[in-house]
């Protein structure tokens, strides 16, 4: 079962275990589903090495007090979308051996596999991930923010909605001020639609969003790689 | 291509406060204002500025909404955003839906009704007009001639491609990479990462010849 912890005990810890710490969004950890779909098989052994990261107290992992029902409430998706890359390289395997045999020439396979099979691992450590993490408990005064925040269409917010995008925002925000001196403490999105000024040269990630952290040493990533040399060790590293 | 709207409310000797009453008194149709948000965005002191929140429920075809109204600037109200429980993301039509409704269920209906002025725009993006004629066609012909699976590395679609970009950096119009990148999936069917691909190329470009021109 996830463990959850108030934010002000999450910036305590980060503050005084002296550990880099990895806050993750939702998109970062479907990201783990869809990886193989998506063209990044590096997700997976990076994951697997920030899982035993934080198992042997090298890492603090953490997620928004929203992510587990946001990561349930899209995983369908995800997995759908998984499982119909899988499928459309198995149908055009298929169609290969079957062309090959009509020409009798050789086509080694492994029968009975497919890769849709490997769409199960995949969702199973995704919710490792997500188990591993420890989520931030709901704060009120930090959901008013972010309903503010969503409001007055600060970024991560954009037109038409954005409220859980600026809750694990603002709770990020909360713990890079509450927690000054951190070793590392990195938030993890994949969202570069909402977190990225695609008008500025370079595409860098938003102002509203980098001034909102100005004064800290916390910062945003972009990928999981990116977050990786962030947070793991050279050792762990090397394993990837 | 749509748009998120703009809705703005100019104030005719009425006071941000007035207004809120007012609008509060004249919401019909599952509006209503909610004093309550109000009240906990005014603790955490954000903003000094006048804020109102209205919830719309129980609407027969519109999810419920809030819709937040403050100051753009002296005796110019304006919603800067309108947000939905029931969605990640309102859709375009949806969230102008939206605006419509509160426009004609509340905005319309304060009195005396010539105390503000109510003004609904860009609901849609059409780059037809927004951009020199010359401009606007040779993105289309770039992009109804190209091979949309090669991007612009075919020769030919590489010459019109760059004309694109020498006619719209000496027409000096503005053109965001992002609303290009939306313009070439949604009215040139060109694929997300085709679209994104070609908008970067269309940032470095542009800012390769903005130098060019500033040095010469």
């Amino acid at each position: 079962m996830p463990t959850s912890r108030t934010l002000p005990d999450i910036a305590h810890e980060v503050s005084h275990r002296a550990l880099p710490a990895l806050f993750i969004d939702t998109c970062a950890a479907l990201d783990v589903i869809r990886c193989a779909a998506r063209n990044q098989p590096q997700v997976v052994p990076i994951v697997q090495q920030v899982v035993e990261a934080t198992a042997h107290s090298e890492l603090l992992l953490y997620g928004s007090s929203v992510l587990l029902e946001e990561a349930a409430r899209n995983r369908t998706v995800v997995e759908g979308l998984a499982r119909r890359e899988a499928v459309r390289i198995d149908e055009a395997i298929n169609v290969h051996r079957t062309t090959a045999t009509a020409l009798g020439v050789t086509y080694p396979h492994a029968p009975g596999f497919t890769h849709e099979s490997i769409v199960p691992s995949l969702i199973s450590l995704h919710d490792q991930l997500l188990n591993t993490c420890v989520h931030a408990v709901t704060d009120t005064t930090i959901q008013v923010a972010a309903f503010k925040r969503a409001g007055i269409r600060r970024r991560p917010a954009k037109g038409g909605g954005g409220v859980n995008d600026c809750l694990m925002f603002e709770e990020f925000r909360h713990v890079a001020h509450a927690a000054p001196d951190p070793k590392a403490l990195i938030l993890l999105t994949v969202n570069t639609e909402d977190f990225v000024d695609k008008d500025r040269p370079g595409r860098p990630i938003h102002s509203e969003i980098s001034s909102d952290l100005a004064g800290t040493k916390a910062r945003v990533c972009l990928s999981w790689p990116e977050a990786a040399a962030a947070v793991l060790s050279a050792a762990r590293l090397a394993r990837i | 291509m749509k748009s998120y709207g703009d809705l703005y409310v100019e104030l005719k000797g009425l006071s941000p406060e007035e207004f809120g009453d007012r609008a509060e008194a004249a919401a019909t149709d599952g509006w209503k204002r909610d004093r309550s948000k109000d009240d906990e965005i005014g603790r955490i002191g954000v903003t000094n500025k006048p804020w109102f929140t209205f919830t719309l429920t129980g609407h027969h075809s519109l999810p419920p909404t809030f819709l937040f109204i403050t100051e753009k600037m002296p005796n110019l109200l304006f919603v800067p955003n309108v947000i939905s429980p029931a969605r990640d993301r309102l859709e375009y039509d949806e969230y102008n839906s939206i605006l419509r409704s509160f426009r004609d269920s509340v905005l319309s209906r304060i009195q005396p009704p010539d105390i503000i002025d109510v003004r609904l725009s860009n609901t849609s993006i059409n780059l037809a007009s927004q951009l020199p004629e010359r401009v606007y066609k040779s993105l289309v012909t770039f992009s109804n001639a190209a091979n949309k699976n090669t991007g612009s590395s075919h020769p030919l679609d590489r010459e019109r491609w760059l004309d694109f970009l020498v006619e719209i950096v000496d027409s000096g119009v503005a053109l965001s990479p992002e609303t290009l990148t939306r313009w070439l999936v949604e009215e040139g069917k060109w694929n997300n990462d085709e679209a994104s691909q070609l908008a970067e190329e269309y940032e470095f470009g542009r800012e390769l010849l903005e130098r060019r021109k500033q040095a010469s």
